[in-house]
């Protein structure tokens, strides 16, 4: 079939077709030129995107990879590392960058080169791309002529993107504690760095500061450099006020620099400034004057400040001792805006506090120190030397013959601390001030003070003086009070005064008292009581109370060993008295926990312990007391209201304290164990009740109760522990048969059963209670 | 059968065509294998990668039998497939070996239909491989020069039909 058609067509196709064929060029032929020439744009696009080859040396480059490692310039890829060699005698190592034709600008002289690695700095965090993409090399841009060989530096720029906008020296004795990376500010806006710590030529301290493009104009030649401490505490009538500069600053330091009067003219790069010691330093900037003083306590170069009506003016720069060494020479300046204050006539007194019954003058020196006060005189020339006063010079105002009050002295194994010009209180009233300390014959630490006039009638032998605590904190039930005196209070301390005691039977006046460490101690004013104690665990000396049905009476005033006891000192408030009678029971009360009563005596985990005291009512006053344990006290105080009887048993393991049950209901309880009569035997003394003595009966019985049964199936073990039993809280029960038997007599002996019979358990008789 | 059967006209242009394509082909070549593919992006580092740099990646990260598939489809078959067609094209109208090319052209024609999976694996790739910062593929100018050689050879060895193998130049002259 095929050959057949194919002679059919071929006659009229061949002689048609092949001439034309011959000459038609196929459109495919296209294609190779496209390719070509997509080839050609590829190649020279990439070849003319390349730029100058350039060499950058190294000392060592970490990280850094022939053909993988960008040039980066301002975030953009600028170039490649191409190739690396180390150099002659192998010290450097030498990076071949290609450049791509765009950053052909960076290959000039100037332009700095380094390596961005991870930085994890106290001031600086940067570099932390290079965490996860690999250290980079990184170009900051220079204005040089063309160049092709490049020294790269080991530590990266702190300002990385331009040229430095302004570069300043700044100059100083001594440098503050200031690290590389530290902010500049001007008014609050960090607007440069420190970028190097050196010395100069002269061997000083410089500082090199770069101040950022953007606030060049903000340094003029008038600038005024100065540190500033990151942190800052300030203490005034307002509270205190603790200012942290910024983060960066507390870690690094930093600095300020502002212009005080005329602004100058703009500064140059590596203009060269004095970076004083601190603000008001730095604020002084104005003409120095001189002024003596015959006395300069208080004068402090630096610190000192001058004073126009309460306005800082001006700072005192140094204080020496003039040559004739009777007067002292200070030098201070002023800041220009109040250099028209020192003109002949001028006043300059030394303020320091003063204390005079009329109150404390210059207390705010207290605050800020002793200043300069300056009084400018009538308008005249300027002048530049002065001889100053001090506010003192006038005499000893507040002591001597000028006092008006009445003088008294407090006296003091050991006062408390005690400012002069300390307030004395009078139920709140300010009655007077302290003006002295001294020591008398005997060594021993005297206050003089002046109390007013119409406070001098309440001076009577039965005052009591105490010292005020600046600050309190009173641990109540739940409660925590936290109580601040007034700021003088604070700063001075004070002392109150008040009467104690029966205000009748009208005592003499007097003019020495003795001077309480508390209020609490004063307050006790009775004559001492003399308690023994087995153990004094826990009593503190002037701060220990006495209480009587919770409330506090009385105070222990010292704690001393004797014959192996304690011996506590105890005074008790006015009105108290009565309570030291013999029979009163002294115990000390201790935070108890226990499984029988729980926990007992919690307030004394907060107050301290104390000593708990149960008067006696008809005893004679008496000053010297055995104190009892807290088990004895309870048993003592049982044993007053309570029927006692005595259960016998060969061996037991139920302590003191523990309950005496009926049917489950605790009628009272174990007050001590004895040896019974013949010694054979062991005696529980059962405090009965009163209200339940009538259970008791000759024919009761009595039973171990409570302890520990484990039971396994049906075999009841009784599992006798000495320490479960403690734990479970054992006592004893009993019963009474229903037919009653006689009414016993108190002290009667009973036998303990190990274990009640069933019957026993059944007997419910009729009991005349409370009969 | 003494004379040859008569070339139809259009082999000529078929002729023509898989000469221009197959020269198209060589050119693109070489910028192909030169310039990357495609770019991998892992962690921040940029890595440009030439299929060649591809092969040496998958080699040296532990996985050799990925590796030479790879090498095997994306450099040797293109190469081989240029190699062979030129070949034919070069011993068109002569008399030898006549067999084997037929049965090369028959494996270039076979081998056609697959050459296409290393543009396809990119491109996967590069939909896929966006992770965002973590990890990104973007494909290069080079993929596209080399999905150029492909299709060259591809319309190539289609359009040199087995019959022209056995086409002749003395039966034209006569």
């Amino acid at each position: 079939m095929t050959p057949d058609k194919s002679t059919d067509q071929t006659p009229i196709d061949h002689g048609e077709v092949v001439p034309h064929a011959r000459r038609r060029i196929s459109w495919a032929w296209v294609f190779p030129v496209l390719a070509a020439a997509a080839t050609f744009w590829m190649f020279w696009s990439n070849w003319s995107s390349l730029g100058p080859e350039i060499e950058v040396v190294f000392d060592n480059a970490p990280g850094m990879e022939a053909d993988k490692t960008p040039l980066i310039f301002r975030g953009m890829k600028a170039g490649e590392v191409t190739g690396m060699r180390l150099g002659k005698n192998l010290e450097t190592v030498i990076l071949t960058v290609r450049l791509e034709h765009f950053a052909a600008g960076l290959a000039c002289e100037g332009t700095s080169f380094w390596i961005e690695r991870p930085v994890l700095g106290l001031g600086e965090l940067s570099g932390l791309s290079s965490l996860i993409q690999g250290n980079s090399l990184r170009a900051r841009q220079g204005s040089g002529p063309p160049s092709r060989h490049f020294v790269g530096q080991d530590i990266p720029p702190l300002t990385p993107l331009d040229s430095p906008a302004l570069v300043l020296n700044l100059q100083a004795d001594q440098l503050p504690a200031i690290e590389r990376g530290a902010p500049l500010f001007y008014r609050g806006i960090p607007v440069g760095t420190v970028e190097k710590l050196s010395f100069d030529a002269t061997g000083n301290p410089t500082l090199r500061v770069v101040v950022e493009e953007t606030y060049i104009d903000r340094v003029r030649t008038s600038s005024r450099f100065w540190p500033v401490p990151a942190t800052s505490l300030k203490m005034g009538r307002g509270g205190l006020t603790l200012s942290i500069l910024s983060l960066k600053a507390l870690v690094l330091g930093g600095l300020k620099f502002d212009d005080f009067g005329e602004p100058g003219e703009p500064v140059h790069d590596e203009e060269k400034f004095i970076l004083y010691a601190d603000e008001k330093a730095a604020r002084a900037t104005g003409d120095l004057v001189k002024i003596s003083f015959h006395d300069g306590r208080g004068i402090i170069a630096g610190e000192t400040e001058i004073r126009y009506r309460g306005m800082p003016v001006g700072l005192v720069e140094s204080v020496i001792l003039n040559d004739d060494t009777q007067t002292v020479n200070s030098t201070a300046r002023f800041e220009p805006e109040f250099a028209g204050l020192h003109n002949q006539g001028t006043v300059f007194t030394l303020i320091r506090p003063q204390i005079s019954l009329a109150g404390i003058s210059g207390l705010d020196t207290l605050l800020t120190g002793n200043y300069v006060d300056c009084q400018p005189g009538p308008a005249g020339e300027t002048a530049t030397e002065f001889a100053g006063l001090s506010s003192t010079d006038s005499g000893e105002e507040f002591a001597g013959s000028k006092v008006l009050g009445v003088p008294i002295s407090l006296h003091a194994e050991r006062i408390p601390h005690l400012g002069n010009g300390a307030q004395i209180f009078y139920r709140g009233l300010l009655a007077g001030r302290v003006i002295g300390m001294s020591l008398d014959a005997g060594n021993t630490p005297r206050l003089e003070a002046i109390v007013r006039p119409e406070f001098a009638n309440l001076l009577t032998q039965n005052v009591r003086f105490w010292s005020v605590p600046p600050a309190e904190v009173q641990v109540g039930s739940g409660l925590m009070h936290l109580n601040l005196a007034n700021l003088e209070t604070l700063m001075e301390g004070a002392v109150a005064f008040d009467v104690f005691g029966p205000s009748e039977g009208k005592t003499r006046p007097a003019s020495e008292f003795e001077i309480f460490a508390t209020e609490a101690a004063a307050r006790a004013i009775s004559a001492p009581a003399r308690i023994t104690f087995e153990n004094g665990q826990g009593l503190v000396a002037g701060s220990t109370q006495v209480r009587y049905l919770g409330l506090p009476v009385g105070l222990v005033e010292a704690v001393q060993p004797r014959n192996d006891q304690v011996e506590v000192v105890v005074r008790m408030n006015g009105g108290y008295e009565t309570l030291l009678r013999a029979g009163s029971v002294f115990t000390i009360v201790r935070l108890k926990v226990s499984l029988d009563e729980g926990v007992t005596g919690l307030e004394t985990a907060l107050s301290g312990v104390y000593i708990e005291c149960v008067p006696d009512k008809g005893g004679a006053p008496e000053r010297k007391f055995a104190g009892v344990s807290s088990a004895e006290a309870t048993f003592k105080e049982n044993e007053q209201r309570g029927f006692e009887i005595i259960v016998t048993t060969p061996q037991t393991s139920i302590t003191e304290g523990a309950p005496v049950s009926y049917r489950g209901l605790t009628v009272g309880k174990i007050g001590r164990k004895i040896l019974a009569s013949d010694g054979r035997l062991i005696g529980l003394r059962a405090i009965i009740d009163r209200p339940y003595a009538g259970l008791i009966r000759e024919n009761t019985k009595f039973w171990n109760a409570g302890g520990v049964r484990i039971s396994m199936g049906f075999l009841a073990f009784n599992v006798q522990s000495q320490w479960l039993d403690s734990l479970a809280g054992r006592g004893i029960a009993f019963a009474t048969p229903n037919e009653l038997g006689d009414r016993v007599r108190s002290g009667h002996e009973f036998e303990l059963n190990q274990n009640p019979r069933r019957e026993w358990l059944r007997w419910a008789p009729e009991l005349p209670l409370n009969k | 059968m003494n004379s040859p059967p008569p070339i139809p006209s259009s082999d000529h242009l078929r002729l023509q065509t898989c000469r221009a394509l197959v020269i198209a082909g060589i050119i693109l070549y070489v910028p192909a294998n030169v310039i990357p593919v495609m770019t991998m992006t892992v962690v921040g580092r940029v890595e440009p990668l030439t299929v060649l740099g591809g092969v040496e990646e998958l080699y040296h990260s532990g996985l050799p039998v990925i590796a030479g598939i790879v090498f095997l489809a994306s450099i040797v078959v293109p190469f081989c497939k240029l190699a062979t067609l030129s070949w034919l094209l070069i011993m068109h109208g002569s008399t030898e070996c006549q067999q084997q090319r037929a049965t090369a052209r028959r494996i270039v024609h076979l081998i056609g239909s697959w050459s296409m999976v290393d543009i396809f694996l990119l491109s996967v790739l590069a939909a896929v491989g966006q992770l965002g910062v973590l990890a990104s593929v973007v494909a290069k100018p080079g993929a596209f020069f080399f999905a150029a050689v492909l299709v060259c050879t591809i319309f190539a060895s289609e359009s040199y039909k087995p019959r022209m193998i056995w086409q002749t130049r003395e039966p034209l002259e006569t």
